[in-house]
């Protein structure tokens, strides 16, 4: 998917895991799609969080891109960002929303 | 559909799907029933020798005549013929599971059964003695079926501190479970490998042995400890131990409970899984242990 179009889908968590918010860190029961137990970092943890309340992929972009300015530049960031996105949408944890 | 099999296993699916072609095999003639861990089971079999052992083997307490609801398993021994196939110890094939024509169907080294998704009921085979498949098969069948209970079969030794309190060790293969015990001295082992954590009254204690298979069968299976600790196990140097993140607690836990085919679950069944996981780490913590490979960490512990 082209970068722009990936940006511009509005996504879902899918409803085949369970998850939980564990003191701001997210942990993913996935048994029927990867069989495994993921347990995501801050950062991730924030995007997984934002995409649940259905943020737009763009604005959650925007918003690592503002808190973390100091540390990275955009571009480092844009790119992390979009292969993380990739990463959830190929273990099928993301999938256009319905 | 392809099957995953090797070739030994294929004869053993063979061999089950022969069977389930004809009644005679499992017949309903003769059973017991008794409440395994609280679950009311309801066992056919056609060898009376076999239901024998296990009226002997069943705790007198969980024997039962009159269970309401039960759940029924058919039981039949393999054929002269083709025990060959279960005395195979050199099957690298340690569980496949897979669903055809509604049909679950699981082959393991020492049984197989299938399990219909329209009625519920099993039939299983295994050679007709209290040993590894009859545990692997009960195994494999409760551990889905506790969960809801509050209950899991767990991957982890269990030794009994001086006061008769239970320390559970969990960790991946190699990670010291068999080897703590060995190296506990005169304190009582549950088993070096299985145990069965229950929540009960807002308490959390251990069984031995979970479904049999104890290491030195020095106490009862129906007996149960409270637990004064849990740890994750790793060999070191030195003997410490250390707290863990919530998080890095609930995936260690996740990660040993043990016998049950993630493949199946339903998402209710996995909130299932997270609310027990969530309420067994409220009762007690676990820490990491790193331990040399000596007597010295059991006077870590003691102290």
């Amino acid at each position: 998917m082209d970068k722009n179009d990936l940006l511009n889908t509005d996504f879902e968590i899918t409803d085949l895991i369970s998850w939980r918010n564990i003191d701001g860190e997210i942990l993913i029961l996935d048994t029927s799609i990867n069989e495994s137990a993921h347990e995501l970092n801050e950062i991730g943890s924030f995007i997984f969080l934002e995409i649940s309340q259905g943020a737009k992929l763009l604005q959650i972009r925007e918003t690592l891109v503002d808190t973390y300015r100091d540390q990275f530049d955009r571009e480092q960031i844009e790119k992390d960002f979009q292969q993380y996105i990739e990463d959830l949408i190929k273990m099928k944890l993301l999938v256009p929303k319905k | 559909m392809e099957n995953p099999l090797g070739p030994i296993q294929n004869q053993k699916l063979k061999l089950l799907k022969a069977k389930d072609l004809s009644e005679t095999f499992f017949s309903k003639d003769q059973h017991c029933s008794f409440s395994f861990h609280s679950l009311p089971i309801k066992l056919y079999s056609n060898s009376s020798t076999f239901l024998d052992l296990v009226k002997n083997y069943i705790p007198k307490k969980w024997q039962s005549t009159s269970l309401r609801e039960t759940n029924e398993i058919f039981h039949s021994p393999p054929s002269i013929k083709l025990k060959q196939i279960f005395d195979d110890e050199a099957s690298s094939l340690v569980s496949e599971e897979f669903t055809e024509e509604n049909i679950n169907v699981i082959a393991q080294r020492d049984f197989v059964a299938s399990n219909s998704k329209t009625d519920g009921s099993v039939k299983t085979i295994f050679p007709p003695e209290i040993d590894d498949g009859f545990h692997n098969f009960f195994r494999w069948y409760l551990s889905p079926k506790l969960i809801p209970h509050k209950k899991a079969m767990l991957h982890c030794s269990a030794v009994l501190d001086r006061f008769g309190k239970a320390n559970l060790f969990l960790g991946p293969s190699g990670a010291g479970k068999t080897t703590i015990t060995s190296l506990s001295e005169e304190r009582i082992t549950l088993s070096d490998d299985m145990n069965l954590i229950a929540i009960e009254d807002n308490q959390l204690v251990v069984y031995p042995g979970g479904v049999g298979g104890l290491y030195k069968p020095q106490v009862p299976i129906n007996q149960s400890f409270s637990i004064a600790n849990i740890y994750w196990l790793k060999q070191s140097d030195q003997d410490k131990a250390e707290n863990l993140s919530k998080i890095t607690q609930q995936r260690f836990l996740i990660a040993s409970l043990a016998n049950l085919n993630w493949k199946s679950f339903k998402p209710s069944f996995q909130e299932q899984i997270l609310d027990l996981v969530d309420h067994v780490l409220k009762l007690k913590e676990i820490q990491l242990l790193e331990f040399k490979k000596d007597v010295s960490i059991w006077h870590f512990l003691d102290s």
